[in-house]
């Protein structure tokens, strides 16, 4: 499927070599690549959107993941599997592009204030919307960028700490410490016990 | 506030449902760790669920057309990088075959033409200095970029 342009497997889980290979997803076709881009590109988008703090990014790295992905044509064991590899991925990409813009002192295009909001009928009232998003973009914004991602991932996306650890390359064991910690940073900041700098 | 609650667990369900029930509201109320807990939680909860309504994702089917395209001009560019490799090759096989045959003729003619140029030391040091230092400016140049 994919000729010659495939590059290293970059989603490098030991559960996937113990498990007998008859039993993994086939690699996708296109039908199986939009349904599967259809039910994960909004959570993506919105973890990206979180924990890169600006939309540009988010969009560009949201192609960038699902391309990589395809390309990679990985095998994986079930749904979830192959969603936390393209959730991997992606946050790797933001890893990468947050390393070369330290490196170019890159100023951030945010400017810590919430993104636009769109409302719709089941989402909380718009004036509540306004200050959860203003409390939460800011208190996030004093929290480092792993922090971020693992309480998205914990509490917004609802990944187990075993996803977690194979998202964000920790172990599994160092999962529950750093996310409780990253809590209560965050929950520091949205009474207004924690400091802002 | 040391511990985690053992309710948690429950409490987070209760928070993706969308409910809480009154029994496991007063607790929370009592809790310390579920009243943290609630809070970030329920905050991020309902940022992911306008997040989800907002992002302007393109179709699936822009999405694998992109993909298609951008996977063509890839594979596009490594034949091109083949090609150019391969043609080097060639030259290479050409210049070794040439140099074989022809080489130490070549070499008492470069030899002789050498022997009758006459330049002055200061020129000839200049000269050297020159090809010592192009190849450092162009590093320097590149690596600045």
């Amino acid at each position: 499927m994919m000729g010659n342009v495939r590059m290293p497997l970059v989603f490098d889980d030991a559960a996937l070599a113990e498990r007998d290979l008859d039993s993994v997803l086939p690699v996708m076709d296109e039908e199986d690549f939009r349904a599967f881009y259809e039910r994960t590109s909004r959570p993506l988008w919105s973890y990206l959107a979180r924990i890169a703090r600006d939309r540009q990014e988010a969009d560009d790295v949201l192609q960038e993941a699902y391309y990589r992905f395809y390309r990679a044509g990985m095998q994986h064991t079930d749904e979830t599997h192959r969603r936390n590899s393209l959730f991997r991925i992606a946050t790797n990409i933001v890893r990468d592009a947050a390393r070369r813009a330290k490196l170019r002192n890159d100023v951030p295009l945010d400017d810590g204030l919430p993104l636009d909001v769109m409302p719709r009928s089941h989402a909380p009232a718009p004036e509540r919307q306004a200050s959860i998003r203003t409390d939460l973009a800011r208190g996030m914004e004093q929290l480092e960028p792993l922090q971020r991602e693992l309480l998205w991932l914990a509490y917004a996306q609802g990944s187990s700490h075993e996803e977690i650890a194979q998202i964000l390359g920790l172990r599994a064991i160092s999962v529950r410490t750093l996310l409780l910690r990253a809590r209560r940073k965050l929950a520091g900041f949205l009474t207004g016990t924690e400091v802002r700098r | 506030m040391s511990g985690i609650c053992e309710r948690e667990d429950e409490l987070l369900d209760a928070l993706g449902a969308g409910y809480v029930g009154a029994e496991l509201e007063s607790h929370v109320m009592s809790c310390a760790s579920c009243s943290e807990l609630r809070s970030v939680a329920g905050a991020l909860l309902d940022d992911r669920a306008m997040a989800m309504m907002e992002a302007p994702v393109p179709s699936s089917g822009t999405m694998w057309w992109r993909m298609r395209l951008r996977q063509r001009q890839e594979a596009a560019a490594t034949a091109q990088r083949t090609l150019i490799i391969g043609q080097a090759v060639t030259l290479a096989v050409a210049i070794a075959l040439l140099v074989s045959f022809f080489g130490s003729e070549v070499a008492v003619g470069v030899r002789e033409a050498v022997a009758t140029i006459r330049v002055s030391t200061p020129i000839l040091l200049a000269i050297a200095t020159s090809l010592l230092a192009a190849p450092i400016a162009g590093w320097v140049a590149v690596r600045g970029k």
